[in-house]
């Protein structure tokens, strides 16, 4: 599974939004995740991407799933 | 106040912070000193020791709401998971997070719990066990080493003979300070809330938890069976985890430097006394406390909203240089020492005197042993990711 369909699938989790409303270049704050629903997703994220310790704040610096699948991909390297 | 535009912002994902946070610390401190946090909720963090102390005692703050929080976040922690939600009430009665009155009354309460036992016998013997058995160990790890001995004496103090592992007390004890950090996932939520379910069946038919039930009724309180629970889980929380974490983290401190050794070995009780003063400074595993505004507050020229939440850091108080000369050594006669380890004001630390007579009794006979060990490797040390209670999940030493 790619990253920004493994996000797509856990923001419709958090959320309650259907995944076919989600969007890949959707700001997340247009999804209205708590702070605990944020800190959900990069916990996980570590271990889907095997980066480690993702500070909830690059949900914030890179505010779409394309922006923070590329980034994602940027720390493997 | 600087919204953290250019300076230094707190952030333990700072690289490096959970194996030593006081250099990222020292920064906040000394450039950005009372700072926004952007990604927690109305939350403001202070790491001077002049702001810490004052706000620890201000009568305008109260203290945080952990089992509020946990009232409003269960249904999302556990949509569709079928459990039962046990972290609001397992917290109900934790009385670092409750003010007023019922503060009073569980202070009073909880002050009086251990009153009748005899803990200097316990202690000693306790000692007694832990050089039994590990004085001809040729290797260990020095976190279970501190936590032998923490275990013994729990089980004295809340009866928990027979019932249950040094391994799942201190898995229980762990997930339950895990409770109170930051950055908790809702899987780890689920984890703590296991743990919470499965430690009620921990005080049943004891003598700890008859002794608690007759203070509450003697209090003219009328707790629940599980407010009850609450009470006994915190106590035995606090008991061990900062117990266990404070000795493994000063014993590790000890371990690095002959002198400090040395001193510990020759030291006559008022010299002991001030060293034990000077490692709860240094290796106090409680990094943070919270304090709440109610109403508009205002402080050193910066206005707050009602509902702020402010992060003290007393592990960069500690360090301050302001306060503590060479504050990143262990100085072992340092004196005045006015750490802020167990805090300060109304919610000082209930357990400290338990704490000081543990050090007092246990560190000369555990310095003995551990003098002829040393860590495995230069980097063996494997610090737990945490960030409110500081924790080292273990250091293998062997036979110098």
């Amino acid at each position: 599974m790619t990253t920004q369909l493994w996000l797509q699938q856990k923001i419709s989790e958090e959320s309650g939004i259907d995944s076919s409303q989600i969007g890949f270049d959707q700001e997340f704050e247009q999804f209205r995740m708590d702070s605990l629903s944020v800190i959900t997703l990069a916990y996980e994220l570590e271990a889907f991407s095997g980066v480690d310790q993702i500070d909830p704040a690059v949900f914030t610096e890179f505010n779409t799933i394309n922006k923070l699948a590329e980034w994602i991909q940027a720390q493997k390297k | 106040m600087d919204t953290g535009t250019e300076k230094i912002i707190w952030s333990p994902f700072t690289k490096g912070y959970f194996d030593n946070p006081y250099a990222h610390l020292s920064d906040c401190r000394e450039q950005n000193p009372i700072q926004k946090n952007s990604t927690l909720d109305n939350a403001y963090f202070f790491f001077k020791h002049e702001d810490v102390s004052c706000l620890l005692r201000h009568p305008d703050l109260i203290t945080s709401d952990l089992s509020g929080f946990f009232k409003q976040k269960e249904p999302a922690i556990f949509k569709g998971e079928g459990a039962c939600p046990f972290l609001s009430k397992g917290t109900s009665k934790w009385p670092m997070y409750l003010d007023g009155q019922e503060h009073k009354e569980l202070r009073t309460l909880m002050g009086k719990a251990f009153k009748e036992l005899d803990i200097i016998t316990i202690i000693r013997d306790s000692i007694d066990k832990l050089v039994e058995e590990y004085s001809e160990q040729q290797e260990f790890d020095l976190v279970d080493f501190s936590g032998f001995f923490v275990f013994h004496v729990v089980k004295e103090l809340f009866d928990v003979r027979n019932f249950e592992s040094r391994t799942e007390i201190k898995q229980f004890s762990n997930l339950l300070a895990r409770s109170q950090d930051l950055y908790i996932s809702k899987p780890v939520y689920e984890q703590i809330n296991e743990s919470f379910l499965w430690g009620r069946k921990l005080f049943v038919g004891s003598l700890f938890e008859q002794r608690i039930r007759v203070l509450i009724q003697e209090a003219g309180l009328k707790f629940t069976d599980d407010e009850v629970y609450s009470v006994m889980a915190v106590l035995l929380m606090a008991s061990f985890e900062t117990s266990k974490d404070n000795l493994s983290i000063a014993l590790l401190e000890i371990m690095k430097d002959e002198t400090l050794i040395d001193y510990v070995i020759q030291s006559d009780a008022n010299q002991l006394n001030l060293l034990i003063e000077e490692l709860i400074r240094f290796s106090a595993p409680l990094q943070y406390t919270i304090r709440k505004t109610t109403a508009g507050f205002t402080y050193k020229d910066y206005h707050f909203d009602a509902g702020s939440r402010f992060f003290l850091c007393l592990a960069s108080a500690n360090r301050d240089p302001r306060v503590f000369q060479n504050p990143d050594q262990i100085i072992p006669d340092r004196n005045p020492n006015e750490h802020l380890s167990f805090g300060y004001g109304a919610h000082f630390c209930l357990g400290a005197q338990i704490a000081r007579q543990e050090l007092r009794h246990c560190l000369k006979p555990m310095v003995e042993i551990l003098k002829n060990f040393k860590p495995e490797t230069n980097d063996s040390v494997n610090w737990a990711r945490q960030i409110f209670m500081r924790t080292i999940q273990s250091v293998p030493v062997k036979r110098k």
